[in-house]
């Protein structure tokens, strides 16, 4: 069954496409990539797909809802961890994870047992009560993974959630991605790291200057573009030959 | 309990506790209200005790040129005890400019050969107008020659065997029949109106630029707008909590001048600076409205900046803009057209005036409250519009000031 579809999904920032006719799915225990170099179109469709921004044309769903008519559904159904991390410096690791579940209308008797769950699953218990100024980036990025699923959402989109991140640090990361695709979880992974995408991606989408331009497991990519491993063939298809 | 109204209280809740932990905002909505304000204005008002008591104190350095022709005058000066005379030597009026002298009276040679033979006579007082001591001489020096004068009428009249009184033709003797609450009200009527407005503004301010431009610097927002919240429940909880800070800011500046008053107004004799409520519950609901409003547009000026610190930039107009029509109110007469009463602010502080002075005009009432509540739903409209466009909230990679510019979004609007 298809978590996210997309299809003919264009949008515009002024006169320029950022992204353009993008069409892909992914299904319900599936990790699926999203590869492109800066400026490919990336975060807009994460955007897109997680409503703060409309498409201009084409249209997405995301649980089988319509990101244009059921934008309250969409954002139920779906846990965004974006690049930046943005924590509220002056609450705690804990407090940060609690007004989201509270935002996303858990019961309070649900939360404390959900937040202690993720922060065991993410190794984050020892600062659960440290504020998140005095935070190091690899612990901002699990306090940002628990508030991004403390829901439960079926879909999840990570985007480059192992960037800065120490080699400990990114292996927690990948595990719990691991961990969500046999939980049955869709995932959405938008990241440069080749080699994770090779690792863990079932399916990818490549994008480069807001086109498709490749699509399909990471075996068919490199055999189709050519090269030795999914780096050798991304730089294949957005340099050319 | 409805799932949209949770969820703005949730935000609500989450906001007031960010402020209470945020020094700068707590130093904005306690610090300045409740101990600055009052300290400046107990401290102006004690300044001014001093000065006047200081000045009492001080003893004039007063140069004299024909002391020899006045002998009685020049022992009515030594006996004051306040006048130090000194021979006049050199330039008086250089000396005087040099703070050497305070005065210098100057005596002429007929002086008690007029007094004597019942006639006339003058002196005269060189001071420096621009020395504090200088004016403050002329003063005293005055009121000891006045008292001289009357001296020697005085002998004249009992010469002719007339009472002193036969130079009063009429005496007025004013007294003041404004109670000690209208007295208190009166003292009020200065200090509480532009208070009032401009806490509503201030006290809310801070907090406004935090919780909208301050979320946005922090990359907080966008993890918020993809939450369940809807743009209206954002911009709702946001706006909840701006009012509640600055309605708090009111309360505690308004009871912070109610504990202040009474020793202001010891050194101005005896007033009641308790507020009744009749006045209370009409200006309260005006002052809450007031907050609202401005609730309303810092928020939304505030979110088309993409920091704290450009959010000032943003906000500073604003402020200025609300601020000086209170600063031309609290200056004009009371008593206006009714159309004036429809000036944001302006009204406020003009009916609060009114109110504090005793005088209830009906329709100077309604039209304050009426256009208040209709600035404030504008205002709160506006914000919820402002909110709901992804370009304003979301930086979309226009460039510097470009997406984000109100200017540029009137460009856009334009074309």
């Amino acid at each position: 069954m298809n978590k996210v579809e997309v299809e003919a999904l264009s949008r515009r920032f002024g006169e320029m496409y950022a992204v353009r006719d993008l069409s892909f799915t992914a299904g319900q225990g599936e990790v699926f990539g999203l590869l492109g170099p800066n400026g490919a179109g990336k975060t807009t469709t994460i955007r897109v797909l997680s409503t703060v921004i409309a498409p201009h044309e084409g249209t997405a769903r995301v649980n089988g809802y319509d990101v244009r008519t059921h934008t309250r559904e969409v954002r139920s159904s779906l846990g965004v961890l974006t690049t930046e991390i943005g924590l509220y410096e002056r609450f705690s690791a804990r407090e940060n994870i609690a007004y989201f579940a509270r935002l996303y209308g858990m019961a309070e008797e649900e939360i404390a047992p959900r937040i202690d769950y993720l922060l065991d699953l993410l190794d984050a218990r020892d600062f659960q009560d440290q504020r998140a100024t005095g935070l190091s980036t690899g612990m901002r990025q699990k306090v940002a993974i628990a508030r991004s699923v403390v829901h439960d959402p079926p879909v999840i989109i990570f985007d480059e959630p192992t960037l800065g991140l120490d080699v400990l640090a990114s292996q927690t990361v990948r595990d719990f991605i691991a961990d969500a695709r046999e939980m049955g979880k869709t995932v959405i992974l938008s990241t440069h790291d080749m080699h994770t995408a090779q690792r863990l991606c079932d399916r990818l989408a490549v994008l480069h200057q807001g086109n498709l331009v490749a699509y399909g497991t990471p075996e068919e990519i490199i055999a189709s573009a050519g090269g030795e491993d999914l780096e050798d063939a991304f730089v294949k298809l957005v340099e050319g030959p | 309990m409805g799932g949209r109204m949770r969820r703005s209280l949730v935000i609500l809740r989450k906001e007031l506790k960010d402020t209470v932990r945020d020094r700068r905002t707590l130093v904005t909505m306690v610090l300045v209200p409740v101990l600055l304000m009052p300290l400046i204005l107990i401290g102006t008002v004690k300044l001014q005790e001093w000065s006047m008591r200081s000045h009492a104190e001080d003893v004039v350095e007063l140069a004299v040129t024909g002391a020899e022709y006045a002998p009685g005058l020049m022992d009515k000066l030594a006996s004051d005890g306040k006048i130090e005379v000194a021979g006049a030597s050199g330039d008086a009026v250089a000396m005087l400019k040099d703070g050497e002298i305070d005065g210098h009276l100057i005596i002429p040679s007929d002086f008690e050969e007029r007094i004597v033979a019942g006639e006339g006579s003058a002196v005269t007082m060189q001071a420096n107008s621009t020395k504090d001591n200088s004016a403050a001489a002329v003063d005293k020096v005055a009121l000891i020659v006045d008292d001289y004068s009357e001296d020697v009428v005085a002998e004249r009249l009992r010469d002719l065997e007339l009472d002193t009184g036969v130079l009063n033709g009429v005496v007025l003797v004013p007294e003041d029949t404004a109670t000690e609450k209208e007295k208190g009200g009166t003292f009020l009527a200065y200090l509480l109106p532009m208070f009032l407005v401009i806490f509503a503004l201030v006290g809310g301010m801070y907090t406004a630029m935090d919780i909208s431009a301050g979320e946005k610097e922090r990359k907080t927002l966008e993890a918020l707008l993809m939450t369940p919240a809807s743009r209206t429940e954002i911009v709702t909880g946001k706006f909840l909590a701006v009012a509640t800070i600055a309605v708090i800011t009111i309360v505690l500046s308004v009871g912070a001048i109610f504990v202040t008053a009474p020793m202001m107004a010891s050194s101005l004799g005896a007033v009641d600076v308790s507020l009744d409520a009749a006045t209370a519950l009409i200006m309260l609901p005006i002052a809450v409205l007031l907050a609202a409003m401005f609730a309303a547009l810092l928020l939304a000026v505030s979110i088309f900046a993409r920091s704290y610190k450009e959010a000032q930039n943003y906000v500073t107009p604003l402020y200025l803009l609300a601020v000086l029509p209170v600063i031309v109110a609290n200056v004009v007469p009371s008593g206006g057209s009714d159309a004036l009463f429809v000036i944001p602010g302006f009204s406020a502080v003009v009916l609060f005036r009114e109110l504090l002075m005793d005088e209830f005009i009906l329709s100077h009432i309604l039209v304050t409250a009426a256009t208040t509540i209709i600035y404030t739903a504008l205002s709160i409209r506006w914000a919820a519009a402002i909110y709901s466009r992804g370009d304003v909230l979301v930086d979309e990679g226009g460039g510097p000031g470009k997406a984000f510019s109100p200017l540029a979004m009137l460009r856009r609007r334009r074309r």
